[in-house]
Order: structure tokens, then sequence, then C-alpha cells
């Protein structure tokens, strides 16, 4: 336990994004490859949850939603903001569990 | 203005479920509709609250309402008006039908013939209506909510595709819940009327808020997943008829309303998500011989997988 938690420790010292969107660009190649089942459509909003739903308790989900909306804003919005927190994403992608699968809940949420 | 419509949608689902319990996504999608300038199918089994809740929506926005009960024997006539000949002067006057309102109830629309349920196209396209070459327009805001039962009940025809198309969403009312259902009898023992409904907004806000949503911003990104989502419908070989370019543009619309209606100034891939099974599935036919070939599915789950194949922009 104590070496898989100093990998992902190097590994997230070691991720570098220049700004907001190379870190969402991360965190989307982090997702196929820990989700071979995601779906090609997929939102950020929808990964988000999914994600949360999962128990990663580590992670600050509250900042992490935060910088989504500002990308969001950014993205679709044109609003430029100057303290979007990349690392917050680059934490998520760099701790993404393996062997789930993605489909299982958001099947289940749309049929709801 | 944005506070001002999240503000909104809080204050018309508190009203509404003064008197209708339980279908607090049913009055959003209402309200959607209504800033989206659409008009809304309500689609369900006879007593599970469809034409309280149109009452009870019309009354919160402060919307003048008339109620059509649509039978076998109706006329067009009976909708959008025609000439009486006025014996005073001796002229022929047009005299308004029901259709002249903020918002139209057509209850049990498709128990009318289908020359009946066309009339109401060009009010609902055009928001205007031709008789005999005079050309009257209707208040503004219009819509039109239209209840209808499944097609498999007695004495029903299915609307034509061109009206289906004019709908912006369709809304599928199942029965509530248990829980629901002892809430609603419970409610029912005591004395519950539409009169306890206060309005929440007046109009020169609404027509303010109509502004709003007007000026929420789509980039070409997002109009392009639109597009691609439509051919994805148009294309897939289980179905016969797909989105129309209509659709499309009625979808954008409602994304709009709902982006303003969460505090938004912009459109989001997730507004399209959320809005398009509501307003693709009613116009999509499907292809009879890939339902013989033991193809088994509905509008709504192909809607749900083009949804799943096709990227949005991230």
């Amino acid at each position: 336990m104590v070496f898989l938690a100093l990998i992902r420790a190097r590994r997230a010292r070691r991720t570098r994004a220049k700004d907001i969107s190379e870190a969402f660009a991360i965190l989307e190649k982090s997702l196929h490859n820990a989700f071979p089942d995601l779906p090609e459509g997929f939102t950020w909003k929808e990964v988000v949850s999914r994600l949360k739903s999962l128990g990663i308790t580590k992670l600050d989900w509250w900042e992490i939603e935060n910088t989504l909306k500002k990308y969001e804003a950014f993205r679709y919005g044109g609003i430029e903001y100057s303290n979007i927190n990349v690392q917050s994403i680059l934490r998520l992608a760099n701790s993404l569990p393996r062997g789930v699968s993605f489909a299982a809940r958001s099947q289940s949420q749309s049929a709801g | 203005m944005y506070p001002l419509l999240q503000d909104l949608r809080v204050k018309v689902l508190d009203e509404v479920n003064k008197v209708v319990i339980g279908r607090e996504k049913e009055a959003s999608l209402l309200l959607t509709c209504l800033l989206a300038r659409g008009h809304v199918l309500l689609e369900g089994v006879p007593g599970t609250s469809k034409t309280l809740l149109a009452k009870t929506f019309a009354k919160c926005l402060g919307l003048t309402f008339k109620r059509v009960q649509f039978t076998p024997d109706m006329l067009p006539l009976d909708i959008v008006g025609g000439f009486i000949f006025n014996m005073k002067n001796r002229e022929f006057e047009f005299k308004q039908g029901p259709v002249f309102t903020n918002l139209l109830l057509a209850d049990e629309i498709n128990r009318a013939a289908p020359k009946v349920q066309s009339a109401l196209l060009e009010a609902m396209q055009e928001l205007q209506v031709t008789v005999e070459g005079f050309t009257s327009k209707l208040p503004s805001p219009f819509m039109v909510i239209a209840t209808q039962n499944p097609l498999d009940f007695e004495g029903v025809y299915p609307l034509p595709e061109s009206e289906k198309d004019r709908f912006m969403v369709r809304v599928i009312f199942d029965y509530p819940e248990t829980s629901i259902e002892s809430e609603i009898l419970k409610r029912n023992l005591m004395e519950m009327s539409v009169e306890e409904v206060h309005t929440v907004v007046t109009s020169e806000d609404l027509q303010q808020m109509f502004r709003v949503v007007d000026s929420i911003r789509v980039t070409d990104e997002i109009l392009d997943y639109l597009s691609k989502i439509a051919k994805e419908t148009r294309t897939d070989s289980r179905v016969n008829l797909g989105a129309s370019p209509r659709a499309m543009v009625q979808l954008v619309h409602c994304a709009r309303a709902n982006a303003a209606l969460e505090g938004r100034n912009y459109i989001t891939p997730d507004d399209v998500k959320k809005l398009a099974p509501y307003v693709l599935a009613h116009r999509m036919r499907l292809d009879r011989s890939a339902t013989l070939k033991g193809l088994a599915t509905t509008p709504e789950i192909i809607v749900q997988q083009v949804l799943d194949a096709v990227k949005p922009p991230r």
C-alpha cells in the first residue's frame, strides 16, 4: 500500500499541465485507460458525478467541482478566470480507480 | 436577471406543489419550455394530474388560460374561431376562438380528427391564425399544452408527424410512486384548489426573461455537436424518421432556457443531453422491419444510445 502510494505521489508530482485545457486533456486520457467501457459521449459533469460516487475520500470534491464550473464557463461562456486550480484536476487524473465499470451507474441513472 | 430566473423556478415549483404533488420534474420542464417559447405534449393515462398541472402552471405565471376538450365531432372553427354574420351592421365579423390566449390547454388532443389537430399548426408555429385570408396575431407568450392518452386507448387518433414535430417536448406521466400516491390521497381529504396558487411573476418580468434566454451564448462547437446528434438519429438503421432540423432548433432553445434557469449565460453539453430525450424521442418513427427482426427498442432508448455514442465538445 505504501509502495503504491509512493508511486502515485511520484506520478502526481511529475504530471504537469500548462493550462486548464491541458489538465482536462490529461484527465480524459487517464479516464480512457481506467474505464475501457467509458462511453464516447461522456461529459465532465457525468464523470465527476460517477467518480464521486466511488467514494475516493482523499480528493477535495468541492474544489474539483468548482474548477469544473470555471472551466465550463471559460470553455462555453468565454469567461476567463485567473485562479483556476489545475492541480485539482491532475490529482483526480492520478487517483482514478482500476477495474471499476463506468457504465454500471450511468445506465441505472438514465433509466431512473 | 439570472438569479431572478433561478428564483422563478423555485417559486413556480413551490406554488405547483401546493396543488400537484410529485410532479416537480414535469413542472420544471413546462417552465423550461415556456421560456424557450415552445409547446408541450403531456402523455399518460387519465387521472395522473396532467390537466391539473397545466391549470396550476398557468395560474402561478399569471397567464391567461383557456381549456378546450377535444372530441371526435369537433371542427377547426371551434379552436381558431371564424367569421360570424352580424345582423346589426350586416357584416361578417371575426370571432376569436379559444386559441387567443397565453396558455391553451388542448385536453385529450388525440380524441379529435386529424384535420382539427392540424388547425393548431399555424398557431403553434407562426403564432398567428388565418381564416379565409384574414390573419390575426396571437397574444405573447403563446403556449399550447396538449394532453393525450396512450394510443392503445379506445377512440384516439394518432397525431400526424407534422403536428408532433411542433411540440417542443413530450413529457410522459407515469403513475406516482406509492409514497407520493399516499400523499395525494391525504391531501385530497382536504379541499385543495387552484385558487390557493399565487402568481409569482409579472408579465413585464416574464418578457424580460424571454430576452435573457435569447441572449444565452451557444458556441459553434455545441452547434456541431447538435448536428452530429441529428445525423446519428437519421442514419440509425432502426429509425425510419429521425430528428428534423426543427427538432434541433427547438433543442437549442430548450437548452438555452435550461441554462438560464440554472443561472448560466452559456449552454454546456449537459444541457443538451438532459433535454434531448424529451425533445427528440416523440418525433422519431421506428422502422417496423427492425422490430420484426427482433430489435425490440424504443425511441427513448435510441436517443440515449445516440447521446452515449456522439462525442460532445470537452
